[in-house]
């Protein structure tokens, strides 16, 4: 077992958002966290990638306390924050030199990013596209990626989105964010899937959240 | 010169900060572009000096030509210095050129002009400050969650820092030699500028857009205002003064520790 959580509560100081929850994941897994805004997907993700501490339960990764190798995790966050006055190539690279990646040209390709224009040039869609493409330039073990459809239109979120985390998961596991039931359905036709339903584990969702989005644990 | 020639220099170079236009800033914006170094195989990165150079540059010759000769009002009985953050520094005169002078002490020439001279000395040498934006630890702030989880190492840091503090110096240094041949410049105003620089490149360049509460450039902010407390403090002038390498190194121990502590304090108060 790559990744292996234990009966997990996260949250913030007294504050206990999400769990308890333990699943197991493979190299090559999919963990698909979906759930409406607020319900604690996002705390999830940053407690699985060693950015919060656990209130309670654990998070092993290799056997491990994942702390020992979080250098093993790539996490992209929720905000579309980049450093704005560096061009996309240069950004790549650093996120490559970071991580002993890869070359980052096959990553332009399949974002479609130009990459000699500077950060701060691009839209709101295309930020996101490069963070997005940063995950191909990574290598690690885990990928974390917190709701990839942000600021991205439709057609990224529909075709190019799930067509890339299929990619990242050829490379190691994924765990991935969503509040876009299309991006359920379309990443749950990949190979190793599991479902997550945060609403479920929650202890922060109000009872009328509960009832309009019902219980879709697969 | 009267007081009124003195005003009107001041109001020529009010005129002419107003004459900034915007065709200007949007070349300032397209040139204010980082490079990324690879030295020791770690990315630093460094900013365009050109635009930061093209802005503080025509201030301080104005400054460099108005100052001085608003002193003459008084028969330059009345020296300044360049020191960021502490007035006290920057004016000093001779009781008995001030025997002689023609604005005396209680006259309110002496005032207007030693407080305007005073405040455009303080008024360029915040306009320097930008200089040592160019920064190689511009990345770290936008990026911390990549540097959090893979680690920050202390020798990249000082490293990073080191090279930093040098190029900021360099243009900073090209700015000050200016001021020193208007005779409103003096060492003892750079080397407090070579303390406050080290703090200032930590605080400032990580974030240079950087919005967020948590940035590395808030965290740090209040040391700016800690740093001006203290160089105005009467009682500490004889310390800052005489030993300029002690706050060197106070500033430099300050910027590691802060520096170190601040991923760990990011990643306390993310969400």
């Amino acid at each position: 077992m790559l990744l292996e959580v234990r009966d997990l509560v996260a949250g913030y100081g007294d504050l206990e958002v999400i769990g308890p929850l333990s699943f197991g994941l493979n190299d090559g897994d999919i963990l698909v966290v979906y759930g409406p805004n607020g319900v604690g997907k996002s705390t999830l993700l940053k407690t699985l990638a060693t950015i919060l501490k656990p209130l309670r339960g654990s998070v092993l990764l290799m056997g491990e306390d994942a702390v020992k190798h979080r250098e093993q995790i790539f996490y992209v966050p929720e905000s579309i924050t980049l450093p704005e006055r560096l061009k996309v190539r240069d950004y790549l690279n650093v996120v490559s030199l970071l991580y002993n990646g890869e070359e980052i040209d096959e990553a332009l390709k399949i974002v479609s990013l130009p990459g000699d224009v500077r950060v701060n040039t691009l839209s709101q869609g295309l930020r996101r596209r490069l963070q997005l493409a940063s995950v191909f330039v990574a290598r690690a073990r885990v990928y974390i990626i917190d709701d990839p459809t942000v600021g991205l239109d439709d057609y990224a979120a529909e075709h190019l989105v799930p067509s890339i985390l299929g990619e990242v998961a050829k490379r190691g596991t994924l765990i991935v964010s969503t509040k876009e039931r299309r991006l359920t359905e379309a990443v749950g036709v990949l190979k190793n899937v599991k479902m997550l339903n945060a609403l479920e584990y929650s202890r922060v969702a109000r009872p009328s959240e509960r009832m309009l989005n019902g219980s879709r644990h697969t | 010169m009267g007081l009124k020639a003195h005003i009107a220099t001041i109001a020529s170079v009010l005129v002419f900060l107003a004459g900034f236009s915007r065709s200007f800033f949007n070349w300032l914006d397209r040139k204010l572009t980082v490079h990324v170094l690879y030295p020791l195989g770690r990315p630093v990165t460094i900013v365009n000096p050109i635009p930061l150079l093209a802005m503080v540059m025509p201030i301080v010759l104005l400054m460099a030509y108005a100052v001085p000769l608003s002193l003459s009002v008084l028969g330059n009985c009345v020296d300044m210095h360049v020191s960021p953050f502490s007035l006290e520094f920057s004016i000093s005169w001779d009781q008995e050129k001030m025997a002689v002078c023609p604005a005396k002490l209680a006259e309110p020439d002496y005032y207007v002009v030693t407080i305007l001279a005073a405040l455009s000395v303080y008024f360029v040498t915040y306009v320097l400050l930008p200089l040592s934006l160019a920064g190689l630890r511009y990345i770290d702030g936008r990026l911390w969650t990549l540097f959090y989880l893979r680690g920050s190492k202390l020798t990249w840091f000082v490293f990073n820092l080191a090279l930093n503090v040098a190029f900021s110096l360099l243009l900073y240094w090209s700015s000050f030699k200016i001021l020193e041949a208007s005779g409103i410049g003096s060492f003892k105003g750079l080397l407090h500028a070579f303390s406050i620089i080290m703090l200032i490149v930590v605080v400032f360049a990580p974030s240079l857009e950087e919005e967020e509460f948590t940035s590395l450039a808030f965290f740090l902010f209040f040391f700016s205002f800690f740093a001006t407390f203290l160089s105005n403090l009467k009682l500490l002038d004889p310390f800052l003064e005489l030993n300029g390498g002690l706050v060197f190194l106070a500033s430099a121990s300050l910027s590691l520790i802060i520096y170190v502590s601040w991923f760990r304090v990011r990643a306390w108060l993310e969400g």
